[in-house]
This record gives structure tokens, C-alpha cells and sequence, in this order.
């Protein structure tokens, strides 16, 4: 546990480019926030309009913004005494991105739910070292096709369906 | 007095209804598999079921949603002790003692000393809860907006910045929550807002997405990129489960005083569970005669964070129910429980739905009853849910993640939203920022910004009117001050960091 300071702790949170990179993301998003605001109608005689939570928001965000940019500033000679950082495993989160994407494209041809789902299923379960075979591919599926009749069956909601679903139906 | 006792009785009527009993018990097992199992936490349950319950009895669902509050706290020691993983940040005291005991072949009074200690502490603070909750509605009901809006300003801050690890990430986390929450159609006038011509954004982004996205996929690509094949050795529960006298004459006062620092400390919107959990360790191991045996296995230092833990989940729903304010993660998802059916947590709610809020809280006493007879006898069957292989865990919780999105909107931007949200929590694990004030923020923020407009309307659009009542005037220095607290506070953190 690190003492809280406004320069985030001694040893805790992003190396100082990062945080530079944050604070300059927060500055452009308030900036949106503001160009949003400009099309909106001022708000009745009484009280504030709609936009005056948005410059608000807007203000607090950009205030961050700057206060990222001059943490970044003050701690940039720490930079050389980063602590050691794990390297993040690229492969694995690739697989599970991949197996994201791909319940988006399964469900945007129309497979359905349940395809998509055991697709998902078998290569999130490939991410952690489960080889990509009939057993994760057969888990999955059995998953995904137990949810898609207990919504449909027992509690009337609907999810995407495919030609699979319809066969069950 | 009288009127608690027949309020609380009515409730009870209420909540052994067989239905709703049986909503309690679906609840206090599925908080305690997901305090078990690490990954998935007891508001990522709850976002996932927000959908599902949809059509359901509100009152039935509410109490299995704080069902699964408890029961994720019960689940969670279980872990702590015998993993020495914290499923919950709550439980980080008890993985200190707790593992030390298993290691020492003393698992089952660990776990006995945790279960027992929650019960007794959950039954306290209910009836705390019970005894505070009508004179606080007596209160609450004379706040104008600026009082509210006073009382979220502060709820923010304290949230975001007084007990984090730092004000900067704690506020920025605050910020984006207050920004997703601005978008979509504004109520008052029918104006777009942030919503970019994209129909699903003129509903507003949805917390089930959130939650889902930051909780679930933010957790799963993180975990995933630590990944490296090595296993955790589950220590196994041997000896006997029962304490021993001397056991029970180290738990009790530990329990009480647990109790009594994890309910007023949950009660005020300062934070959750974490802080009273840790400071009860500290009095603890202070207290303790010898001190020598902490670090070494004390059960004292399980029964205090156990119970103070247990106090401090109550102590939370104590604003929520009262004021419609959350105060935990969990708290907001509970809050966007009660909003899915139109209910309004608040004092009118204790007028208009008496049934629903004197069952939900007679349904705490009967959790907790349910939560020490499950988990003692069947602590081994919990124990094997541990061992469930990582890629068939993190697999499932994906494909429930999408099965909630999906139930909530089956739309591709939605999906994409979440996906969106689910890089953003990676990033934000990555960097160190918390991620409990960005959905507090989304969930508060439209309250917050309504009674500003609300308190600007009716003194006709003078400022200074959060000034002019004592009551709101005197919430906003609070939260000024506590933005300030954590710089006064350095040295009771450098103490307690010790103790840690």
C-alpha cells in the first residue's frame, strides 16, 4: 500500500509518459465534451439548461488532464528507476481480442447466439492454455446451448438467433 | 421502538414468503460460489443479472441481490483462508491470519471463527439497520435537492479520492464515470447529449454494460496477460472443523468489536468494507495477549476483519436504502437494481413500498441464518470449486458476460461498447486506477446533476443556494475536507501500512 499524494505514490501507477499520454486523452475528451455542449439549447428562463453539466464535466476533465501532465513533468527523471513490470503475456490477450471479435462477426452474419458463444467459449479457454480441440469446442457449446434454452424456455427473453436456434425452437 | 418491532415483523411475514425464501437462498449461494471463485465479483453477478431479473418480482429479486452481497463476503474468507487470495479486497485482512491458520492445520476453526463471526456481526448490523433507518427517514425527508446534491458531492469524493491510493487516478476514474453517465437523451429538455447520431447512445450507456465490461472482460484480459501456466496449491482443510473453548474466548470480543467498527464505518459514506476490515486487524493485533502469535495464525485477527467486514456490507445499504446513495460498487449495482423496476431508494420508498424495504431487511436475518448453516457443513464442496481448471473459469465468465449484454440490448454496438469498456478496465488495472468510482460516477451522476438543476430551479437560478442552507453548506466543506484528508492522513496510512 502506497501513501496517497497527488503525484499518485511513490512507486504505483503509470511510468511518466504514460501518464503524459493520459492527461493529453483527457484534454481532448473535454474538448469534445465542449464542442457537444455548443449545439444544445440554452435551458428554460429558470435554472440551467442541459449543457451546464457538460462544462462542468468538461472542466473537472480537462483540470485532470493538466494535473496528469504536470505529474508526468515532475516525475520524469523517475523514469529511469521504473519498477521491474511483468510483461504482458501478447499472445494470450490477442486470443481472447480474436475470440471477442469474432462473437461480434458471428452474431453480425447471423450465426446466433449459440455458435458465437461456443466460439468464445473455446478460445478464451485456448488463451489459458486449454488446446483448442473438440473438448473446449464441446464444453462451450453445451454452455452456451444450456443459456439459450434457459432464457428462451424458462424465463421468455430473447437472444440472437442463428439457424441452430431455430432448429431448437 | 413499537413501530420497528411491527415493521420488522411485518417484514419478517414478507420475507418467509416461500417464494422470496427461495430467492434468498438462490442469492446466498450464487455470493457464495462467486466470492469463492476469483474473477467474478459480487456486482459483476448482480450487472449479469440485472437483465435476467427483468420480468421477475422485484421484491424477490432485491433480496437475492443482497443476498449475493453477503454471500459473496462469507465466500470470500473462504478463499482468503485456505488460497490466500482475497477474493474480495475486504477479506485482505483475514488472508493474513486466515492462510497462516490452514497452513498450521487449524483451516476449520479459521473458517468457523470467519462464518460465525459474519453471522453474528450481520445480525447486529441488521439490527442497527433496523433500529437507525426510520429515524434517518424522519430526517431525510425534510432534504431539499441541495441537501442531496450535498450528500452525492460528498459520496463522490469519498469514493473517489479519501481512501484511495490516489486522488489523481480516484478522481480521473470519477470523472469518466460522470462523463458516460451525461450521454444520451436528456431528460429534462429531450436534447442528445454525447450520443453522436448512434441510436443505442440516445438511451444512454447502459451500467449492466459498464460493469460487465470493466468487471469481466477488464478482468479476464488482465489475469489473461499475467498468464504463465503456474497453478496456486489450495491448502486443504485438516483437523477438526469445531473450535475450541479457548477458541471461542479469543473470537467473541474480536466479533463485537468487529461489529461495532464495521457498521457506523459502512454506514457513512466513506468507502466500503476495505478500510473498517483493516483497521479492526490493527486494534486486533494491538489488543492481542500474546502479540507474538500474529502473523503466525491469531485467530483474532480472522474473527475481527471477518465481522467488521460482514457489519460493513450492512452498514452500506444503510444510505442506499435511506438516500438512494451508494457508496460501493456493489451498492450502485444494488441502486440500479431497484431503478430497473422504477423504485426510488429514498424515504418515500419506506412510505410507498413498506413491504418490499421491511422484507428486504428481515431477509438480511434470515441470509445470514441460511449463510452459517450452508457454509460450515459444506465447506468441502466449496473447497472443491476452487480447483475448477482457469480456462474453462474465464471461458464461462466471458460467455455470461456476453449472454448479459446481449439479454440487456442485442445489438452489435452494444457488444462493441462492452468490448470498449472491457480495454478501458484493462488499461485502468494496468495503471493502478480504481474502477469503483467510474460506475458509481455513471450511476450517480444523472441523480446529482437532476437536484442541481432541481436546487437552480427553485431558487431561480441562484448559485450560492447550496451555500445559503446550513445542511448543504455543511456537506460541501465536508467533501472539501476530504479531499484534502488523504495528505492530513499520510501518517495513519504509513501505520497502517505496517500493519498490512
Amino acid at each position: 500500500m502506497t501513501e496517497p499524494s497527488l503525484d499518485g505514490g511513490a512507486d504505483a501507477g503509470p511510468r511518466p509518459t504514460v501518464t503524459a499520454g493520459i492527461g493529453v486523452a483527457l484534454l481532448a475528451l473535454a474538448a469534445v465534451v465542449l464542442y457537444d455542449a455548443m449545439d444544445l439549447a440554452p435551458g428554460s428562463v429558470r435554472g440551467v439548461g442541459p449543457a451546464a453539466a457538460m462544462r462542468l464535466v468538461a472542466a473537472f476533465i480537462g483540470l485532470l488532464g493538466v494535473a496528469h501532465l504536470i505529474t508526468a513533468y515532475r516525475r520524469r527523471r523517475a523514469a529511469a528507476s521504473v519498477r521491474a513490470t511483468v510483461p504482458a503475456n501478447r499472445a494470450a490477450l490477442a486470443w481472447v481480442l480474436g475470440a471477442l471479435a469474432g462473437l461480434m462477426l458471428i452474431l453480425q452474419v447471423g450465426g446466433g447466439f449459440i455458435v458465437a458463444a461456443a466460439w468464445l467459449f473455446a478460445l478464451t479457454a485456448r488463451s489459458f492454455g486449454a488446446p483448442l480441440g473438440i473438448k473446449s469446442i464441446g464444453i462451450g457449446a453445451a454452455l452456451s446451448t444450456t443459456v439459450y434454452l434457459f432464457f428462451t424456455e424458462v424465463l421468455s427473453l430473447g437472444l440472437p438467433a442463428g439457424p441452430l436456434e431455430r432448429l431448437l425452437s | 421502538m413499537g413501530e420497528i418491532f411491527t415493521a420488522l415483523g411485518h417484514g419478517l411475514l414478507v420475507a418467509a414468503q416461500p417464494g422470496n425464501l427461495m430467492f434468498a437462498a438462490i442469492g446466498v449461494l450464487l455470493g457464495t460460489l462467486v466470492g469463492i471463485l476469483p474473477g467474478i465479483s459480487p456486482s459483476l453477478t448482480v450487472a449479469l443479472l440485472l437483465p435476467v431479473t427483468f420480468k421477475l418480482d422485484p421484491t424477490g429479486s432485491i433480496i437475492m441481490f443482497a443476498g449475493i452481497y453477503f454471500g459473496a463476503m462469507y465466500g470470500s474468507s473462504t478463499t482468503a483462508i485456505l488460497l490466500n487470495t482475497p477474493g474480495e479486497a475486504a477479506s485482505i485482512a483475514t488472508a493474513i491470519e486466515g492462510h497462516a491458520m490452514a497452513k498450521a492445520g487449524r483451516g476449520g476453526p479459521a473458517l468457523a471463527t470467519a462464518a460465525i463471526g459474519s453471522f453474528v456481526a450481520g445480525t447486529l448490523a441488521t439490527i442497527g439497520l433496523a433500529a437507525l433507518a426510520p429515524w434517518l427517514v424522519d430526517l431525510a425527508v425534510g432534504f431539499g435537492p441541495w441537501d442531496y446534491f450535498g450528500l452525492m458531492v460528498v459520496a463522490f469524493v469519498t469514493i473517489s479520492a479519501t481512501f484511495g491510493d490516489s486522488v489523481l487516478r480516484g478522481l480521473t476514474s470519477l470523472a469518466l464515470g460522470l462523463l458516460l453517465g451525461l450521454v444520451g437523451i436528456d431528460k429534462l429538455t429531450g436534447q442528445a447529449r454525447l450520443a453522436f447520431d448512434v441510436p443505442t447512445l440516445l438511451d444512454g450507456v447502459s451500467i449492466t454494460t459498464l460493469a460487465v465490461g470493466l468487471f469481466a472482460i477488464g478482468e479476464t484480459l488482465f489475469v489473461v496477460s499475467r498468464f504463465t501456466g503456474v497453478h496456486e496449491s489450495v491448502e486443504a482443510v485438516r483437523g477438526s472443523l469445531w473450535m475450541s473453548l479457548d477458541d471461542w474466548k479469543r473470537s467473541w470480543k474480536a466479533w463485537l468489536r468487529g461489529a461495532g467498527l464495521g457498521f457506523p464505518i459502512g454506514a457513512l459514506p466513506a468507502g466500503g468494507a476495505e478500510v473498517p476490515t483493516l483497521l479492526s486487524y490493527s486494534i486486533e493485533r494491538k489488543l492481542a495477549k500474546p502479540p507474538s502469535q500474529f502473523g503466525k495464525g491469531a485467530i483474532e485477527g480472522v474473527a475481527g476483519p471477518e465481522a467488521a467486514n460482514n457489519a460493513a456490507a450492512t452498514g452500506t445499504l444503510m444510505p442506499l436504502l435511506v438516500l438512494g446513495l451508494p457508496t460501493s460498487a456493489t451498492a450502485a449495482m444494488l441502486l440500479a437494481g431497484f431503478q430497473q423496476y422504477g423504485l426510488i431508494p429514498g424515504p418515500l420508498l419506506f412510505i410507498s413500498n413498506t413491504d418490499l424495504v421491511w422484507g428486504l431487511i428481515a431477509s438480511f436475518f434470515i441470509g445470514n441464518l441460511m449463510l452459517l448453516v450452508l457454509n460450515l457443513p459444506l465447506v468441502g464442496l466449496w473447497v472443491k470449486l476452487l480447483t475448477v481448471p482457469q480456462p474453462w473459469l474465464y471461458a464461462g465468465i466471458l460467455v455470461f458476460a456476453a449472454m448479459g449484454t446481449l439479454a440487456a440490448n442485442p445489438s452489435i454496438v452494444e457488444l462493441l461498447l462492452l468490448v470498449a469498456f472491457g480495454i478501458v478496465g484493462y488499461l485502468m488495472r494496468c495503471w493502478d486506477y480504481p474502477v469503483a468510482p467510474m460506475i458509481v460516477g455513471l450511476i450517480l451522476g444523472p441523480m446529482a446533476e437532476a437536484q442541481f438543476r432541481r436546487a437552480l430551479q427553485i431558487s431561480l437560478g441562484d448559485g450560492l443556494v447550496f451555500f445559503k442552507h446550513p445542511m448543504s453548506a455543511t456537506l460541501l466543506v465536508i467533501a472539501a475536507v476530504a479531499i484534502v484528508a488523504p495528505f492530513v492522513f499520510k501518517e495513519l496510512r504509513r501505520f497502517k501500512a505496517e500493519d498490512a
